[in-house]
């Protein structure tokens, strides 16, 4: 298994619900077309049984119409034809793009490496509402196609008709996905029908209210129930609006979490992970690189390089485990080399410990005797002891 | 790269597939027009009564049986067309694995504050890799205005500013901006400035024997490394015997390569970035990076684990398996007790114990509990008294 399976799976399947959903658009428009070239057939059919001279115009009037109609299907058909080829040529260029993972030219993979970093960046920005930063960043990419921008812009108007407490854009949106949202359950329209009879009672439409809930609080389970009856005594509180029980229901946050779960819908039916790719990375990655030592359970010099003492990354990082170090692995803390048998562990008489390379390079720096960087203390050469490490 | 095999054949079926599909309904189309209207112009002309209705019976008749043809090959055969779709999607749900894996576990970005932190590593990123605008862009719609300000984002415009004419083979803003840096540059031992003024004495070798003088001229620049780098000096000096014939068949040819440009970008980098005090490769990078090559492990692992329930590996203290980093990314020795099998903390050092080799100090409590002020080595016949081990500090 390499990393490419696990990260580019919502990269080829997102396109790919695109298509199934046009496919289906395109078969329904196929069916409407074949009926109705039947329907004009059948009565050209029933008129040329019982025609006669008189009629003659009538019947060549349906046949020009029925002419006229397959030359609009003819129409159509051509238009489906590229829409249904291009969704799948976007297929194929992903999947062509995504080949350079495992090139074996040197600068090709880098360059992919570079576009795929790119490519989370932008996914985190769309997830988190930086519309912008992600349009710029595709653009200066050039990788506007490999991502899933019109997905999220799609949902950036729903969800901003959804602040300004709106919901017939949401339900239409539910409309649309019907059968999908069936499929997993959900409950985002009910959740939504449920705001609306709360905001027809907040406006004191009380009548209204009701005649709402007789239309759509139908066929429900027990949990939707239990919420009905928490909505219902909203009617009874109508005029004391500052009673505890309608706190809840009445607050802004409703809102909040009705745009939260459309956006977890939404992502469910469209085959978007819930988290994002770069926290999913980033946990990995922090967790293995994250030592005790970057949490000052061990003394030790301070590592530049190291990302998790960087001050972001180090809050980050907090919750993560600890990297699992079966074999010892030491780096000398004054140039940084590996410590192995090539360049074996020295032990100075203060208990500080660097490789035999790096006591050479002290001593020539500072004329044959040995100098700690850390405790500034000076040795001769004599007085260092060796370290054998297993 | 066998996933991408194969489900580029499913795509590439039913792009076949489709094509086929709508040439006939195009050609069926045509027919039916032009069927109709062949019709239409027969049933025109005629005049007498008997022979409409009989045409008209006939010729309607066998349009009729052609149009039911017709519309019934859209139909069904569009339906077909069904199954091709779906095997791409299963092709690619076999392929690929959906969801990380359950990796998804911790929220790793639960409050406000770790946001911010998270949206200033970005912004390092984009500073540091020259995408300078959506910085911009990010900062304004993240909010972090006060954190990223001016100052900080100057000397990375500079850097990418010399940069991009280094891309494009011009040294001169880099040669700048070492002889400004010169004293800190050779605080850290750099021969940037020395390969740089290389690349641009090849550049004028390439001109050929018209740049002759200019050539020579241009060598007294390595004056000032004569001592450090003379044996260079004279490869240098050689090629000039090239001038006339060009390097591209002397054994000089080696410094034609497009890797020396890329060579110098590296190492400009990161010298600026020693002497700004910052991570030679971006924190960023690194982690991702690290992430993509631990990510499979950690999947197989926790697709093990779910089927022995003892919780996700992102809520322990430690990972179960060992990810190797590469040499590059270790930043921190850790030591590890070849007996008990653990880190070493602050708490619990190592000690190297006469003889040389080194436990950690619970181990060597563990060998000292029979109380005797004896202690052998796990490792070899040495004997000593448990005070007598040292504390290491790697």
């Amino acid at each position: 298994m390499d990393d490419m399976k696990i990260i580019e799976h919502s990269t080829l399947k997102v396109p790919y619900e695109h298509l199934n959903k046009l496919y289906r658009n395109v078969h329904k428009t196929i069916d409407r077309d074949c009926s109705s070239i039947n329907q004009s057939m059948n009565q050209i059919d029933k008129l040329a049984k019982s025609a006669d001279l008189g009629q003659k115009s009538e019947l060549l009037a349906s046949l020009s119409s029925l002419v006229e109609k397959l030359h609009q299907v003819k129409k159509r058909s051509i238009e489906m034809r590229n829409q249904e080829k291009d969704l799948i040529e976007i297929l194929k260029k992903r999947v062509n793009n995504l080949k350079d993972h495992s090139s074996s030219d040197l600068a090709t993979r880098k360059l992919f490496f570079k576009n795929r970093l790119d490519r989370i960046l932008i996914d985190y920005f769309l997830r988190n509402s930086y519309y912008l930063s992600a349009e710029s960043l595709a653009e200066k990419a050039h990788l506007k196609q490999m991502t899933n921008i019109d997905v999220f812009l799609i949902e950036k108007e729903i969800c901003e008709s959804l602040e300004s407490r709106e919901t017939q854009r949401c339900l239409n949106w539910c409309i649309e996905n019907k059968s999908k949202l069936k499929k997993i359950n959900s409950n985002l329209e009910f959740t939504l029908r449920q705001q609306e009879f709360i905001e027809l009672v907040r406006e004191q439409k009380c009548l209204e209210a009701v005649h709402h809930a007789r239309k759509y609080f139908v066929n429900l389970n027990p949990d939707q129930l239990v919420d009905v009856q928490k909505s219902m005594v909203l009617l009874a509180y109508v005029k004391c609006s500052d009673s505890l029980c309608n706190q809840e229901l009445l607050s802004d946050s409703r809102w909040t979490y009705l745009i939260g779960l459309f956006k977890q819908e939404n992502y469910k039916i469209n085959q978007i992970p819930e988290q994002s790719a770069l926290e999913t990375i980033l946990q990995s990655g922090l967790s293995a690189l994250k030592t005790p030592t970057c949490y000052q359970k061990v003394t030790a010099v301070f590592n530049h390089n190291c990302p998790v003492c960087n001050p972001n990354f180090n809050q980050i990082a907090k919750p993560l485990p600890f990297a699992y170090c079966s074999n010892s692995k030491l780096i000398d803390a004054y140039t940084g080399e590996a410590i192995n048998e090539h360049n074996q562990p020295m032990m100075l008489p203060n208990g500080h410990v660097y490789g035999y390379n790096s006591l050479v390079k002290l001593m020539s720096e500072n004329d044959g005797k040995i100098r700690c960087p850390r405790s500034k203390e000076t040795f001769e050469y004599g007085e260092v002891q060796k370290v054998f490490i297993l | 790269m066998d996933s991408l095999v194969a489900v580029e054949k499913e795509i590439d079926k039913a792009l076949d597939l489709f094509e086929n599909f709508y040439d006939g309904v195009d050609q069926n189309l045509n027919k039916a027009i032009d069927h109709l209207v062949s019709i239409i112009n027969d049933l025109t002309k005629i005049e007498s009564e008997q022979t409409f209705k009989l045409s008209a019976d006939d010729s309607i008749s066998m349009c009729k049986e052609q149009v039911k043809e017709l519309i019934k090959h859209y139909s069904d055969k569009h339906k077909d067309l069904h199954a091709n779709i779906s095997k791409i999607g299963k092709a690619i749900d076999k392929n690929f694995v959906a969801d990380y894996g359950n990796m998804s576990h911790v929220n790793l970005i639960d409050t406000v504050e770790k946001k911010m932190h998270l949206n200033e590593a970005i912004c390092e990123h984009l500073l540091r890799s020259g995408h300078l605008e959506v910085c911009e862009t990010l900062v304004e719609e993240a909010g972090l205005v006060k954190k990223i300000d001016e100052d900080k984002k100057r000397p990375f415009v500079q850097m990418n500013y010399i940069l991009n004419k280094l891309k494009e083979k011009d040294v001169s803003p880099a040669l700048e901006w070492c002889q400004i840096n010169c004293k800190e540059l050779k605080a850290i031992s750099s021969n940037l400035e020395f390969k740089l003024h290389r690349l641009r004495f090849i550049q004028l070798i390439q001109q050929g024997p018209k740049a002759q003088l200019e050539v020579l001229k241009y060598s007294r620049n390595f004056t000032q490394f004569a001592n450090d780098c003379h044996k260079e000096i004279q490869r240098l000096m050689g090629s000039l015997i090239y001038l006339n014939s060009g390097l591209e068949n002397s054994p000089y040819s080696c410094y034609l390569g497009a890797e020396l440009w890329e060579e110098i970008e590296e190492e400009f980098t990161k010298n600026a970035c020693k002497l700004m005090d910052l991570p030679v490769e971006c924190p960023l990078d690194v982690c991702i990076n690290t992430g993509c090559r631990a990510l499979p492990a950690l999947v197989n692992i926790v697709q093990v684990m779910q089927q022995t329930q003892c919780g996700h590996i992102l809520s322990k203290d430690e990972l179960p398996i060992e990810i190797d980093v590469g040499q590059n990314y270790r930043f921190h020795s850790v030591f590890s007790c070849p007996i008990l099998r653990q880190q070493t903390t602050d708490s619990n050092p190592p000690m190297r114990l006469i003889c040389g080799h080194v436990i950690s100090k619970d181990a060597l409590t563990k060998l000292n509990n029979s109380g005797k002020n004896r202690i052998k080595c796990p490792y070899c016949p040495m004997e000593q008294a448990p005070g007598e081990a040292k504390q290491m500090l790697f």
